[in-house]
């Protein structure tokens, strides 16, 4: 038996209580686990690296501010309720013309400056995101399976006893969401 | 060492652990308390002040500090106003400030807002002159861009020899060869649809009153402007992006957004000054009589196409600014030309030679609008040698600009919110 990290063990729910409760360790896998995907959208959609870490850096000081209202539904993934977070910050940044720094004002956050090797890595980080992205999109029950499997190293036995069904149909789910995904990302890199 | 990203889970961590207490019974007071903190915080950490490097001691020989409030807009280099183009912004107004003679300044990021300090000497005045200078320059194919008033653009209705067409063409930006007010150019602007723009990527509010009223009589106060009379309109406020800015800017005294009429200009069409007979000293937008002209926002070259401004002086020993090319900005130039080159031939008749004109826009005035003489530049003018912006310079203003060029645009737009006088260094 090999012992887990803790921020794999924890769903996204269960982190966000304990950041609730102060626990910045929480914190932390958190922002590790949806950084790639956060900063992936938000290149995306804006096209500009540094507007897009610099949205992301609110995005995640109103994730904490937000931890308490979070509700987890079904596996408990936070995606949904991030993204929602993610969207709205930057519809106001576009209404407002200049990006959104409400949360990290109200946190008093210093200024973080960017330099190239930090766009570097906005790149390398949106890169990662888009296949993080793709798992997203995948129907309910493949991305539960992909992630489960692929992402979070579970077994087939304990996946199928949280999504009600047989060992066999997991294995199903898996390798139909895989094949999905290889057929996807062929498919944007034309 | 850590990159943006640690630092940014670096701090967050640090607030989830400092700003909740352990104990679960405090957790309802995380609401009260984030904002507490973020005050106490933000007074010591959040405000950042940049030094001017080779400035003047603070406060030797001052007698006060005028403290200046600029709110950062979006531009359509930077669509979204971030800290790197707030901060690249800030240098830039400190660089401007070192060079005009400024002393004792401060430089403040708080937000999006930058607020700049400043002891009063002999140099104040030109200091806030040239530190929220936005210094956009943009570059126009005149007659495919200039807009007659039923909307058509001028070259269209050149071979047909429309006299209002040929006016604005021959007249080449001066205020008279079918100029309009501020409020015919804005209302004729208001009819224009949407597109992108060059200079602009947000709709363009605008506030006028009608002549008479004691709303214009404010506002001429405000303005420091003779009054519209009965029957002109005056400006109230604006240009601003929104409604709610207008009513911020309304002059104090009596004038109220009701009083008014709104018109909004949506990206893609840019009133521009006429070209003022005294560069260094233009008219006020607000004047009643200051002439404008309307045009398609579809600049052929920028700002940030040129390289190496300089002050310089024409062939007749007048000043200039003389300008290089980037190598984009150096195609550009010679395919605008060349269109406004082979313009000039196809409308020119046997007898008359109707020449074309390339517009030069800085900071929304016209500031020269020259010719392109098709019998010598036929396939447009060559960009290897760079080029010469001519004017009615002095050698002070030619230098001055060429300056702001060196320094560059400021990456954001800046709209003045606030300026205040202190006793003492604040």
């Amino acid at each position: 038996v090999v012992e887990m990290p803790p921020d794999v063990e924890r769903t996204d729910g269960e982190l966000l209580v304990a950041v609730v409760a102060g626990d910045g360790a929480a914190f932390a896998a958190f922002y590790r686990r949806h950084l790639a995907g956060v900063v992936g959208y938000l290149v995306r959609e804006t096209g500009d690296r540094e507007v897009s870490a610099d949205l992301a850096a609110e995005v995640f000081a109103a994730v904490f501010l937000a931890a308490g209202r979070f509700r987890a539904r079904g596996a408990g993934s936070a995606v949904p309720w991030l993204r929602g977070i993610a969207q709205n910050k930057l519809r106001e940044s576009r209404r407002r013309g200049r990006v959104e720094d409400r949360a990290r004002r109200r946190l008093a956050m210093e200024p973080e400056v960017l330099d190239d090797a930090d766009l570097a890595r906005v790149e390398e980080l949106a890169s990662g995101g888009s296949a993080l992205e793709l798992v997203d999109r995948l129907p309910e029950r493949q991305r539960v399976a992909v992630r489960s499997r692929v992402l979070e190293g579970r077994d087939y036995g304990e996946i199928a006893r949280e999504l009600r069904c047989s060992e066999l149909v997991v294995r199903q789910q898996v390798s139909r969401g895989l094949r999905r995904l290889r057929s996807e990302m062929r498919e944007g890199e034309r | 060492v850590s990159d943006y990203f640690d630092r940014i889970e670096q701090q967050l961590v640090h607030r989830v652990e400092a700003a909740v207490p352990r104990s679960s019974r405090f957790r309802l007071r995380l609401n009260l308390l984030a904002p507490a903190v973020g005050i106490a915080v933000a007074l010591v950490v959040v405000v950042v002040f940049l030094s001017v490097r080779g400035a003047g001691s603070p406060g030797s020989g001052s007698s006060g500090t005028v403290e200046l409030v600029y709110q950062a807009e979006p531009t359509p280099q930077v669509p979204l106003v971030n800290t790197a183009a707030l901060e690249r912004t800030a240098e830039i107004m400190r660089e401007r400030a070192a060079a005009a003679g400024g002393s004792g300044i401060s430089i403040r990021i708080t937000g999006s807002e930058i607020t700049v300090r400043l002891d009063v000497n002999k140099n104040t005045p030109r200091v806030e002159r040239q530190i929220g200078t936005t210094a956009q320059l943009y570059f126009y194919d005149w007659e495919a861009n200039a807009l007659l008033p039923n909307g058509k653009r001028v070259a269209s209705a050149l071979l047909a020899q429309d006299p209002t067409a040929l006016s604005i063409s021959q007249g080449a930006g001066e205020p008279g060869a079918g100029s309009l007010t501020l409020y015919d150019a804005v209302k004729l602007a208001s009819k224009q649809p949407a597109s992108k723009g060059s200079s602009e990527i947000q709709a363009q509010y605008y506030l006028f009153g009608k002549g008479g009223t004691p709303a214009c009589a404010a506002a001429a106060r405000y303005y420091g402007v003779i009054e519209a009379a009965s029957g002109q309109h005056c400006l109230l406020a604006g240009p601003d992006t929104s409604s709610d800015n207008l009513k911020q800017d309304l002059p104090p005294g009596g004038a109220s957004i009701s009083q008014g009429q709104v018109l909004v200009i949506q990206p893609g069409t840019v009133v521009l000054q006429a070209v003022p007979s005294n560069l260094s000293n233009p008219p006020k937008p607000a004047a009643p009589n200051t002439q404008f002209y309307v045009l398609r926002d579809n600049a052929a070259l920028n700002g940030n196409d040129i390289t190496n401004p300089k002050q310089s002086t024409d062939g007749g020993g007048n000043p200039d600014v003389k300008v290089g090319f980037t190598g984009n900005g150096g195609h550009a130039f010679t395919n605008v030309t060349s269109a406004i080159a082979h313009r000039g031939s196809e409308v020119s008749g046997a007898a008359s030679k109707l020449e074309q004109h390339f517009a030069v826009a800085l900071d929304g005035i016209l500031i020269t609008v020259p010719d392109i003489d098709y019998a010598i530049y036929p396939d447009g003018i060559p960009s290897d040698h760079g080029a010469e912006i001519p004017g009615r310079f002095t050698v002070s203003s030619a230098r001055q600009l060429a300056t702001e060029l060196r320094l560059g645009a400021l990456p954001v737009g800046l709209r003045l919110i606030g300026e205040k006088h202190l006793s003492g260094r604040g």
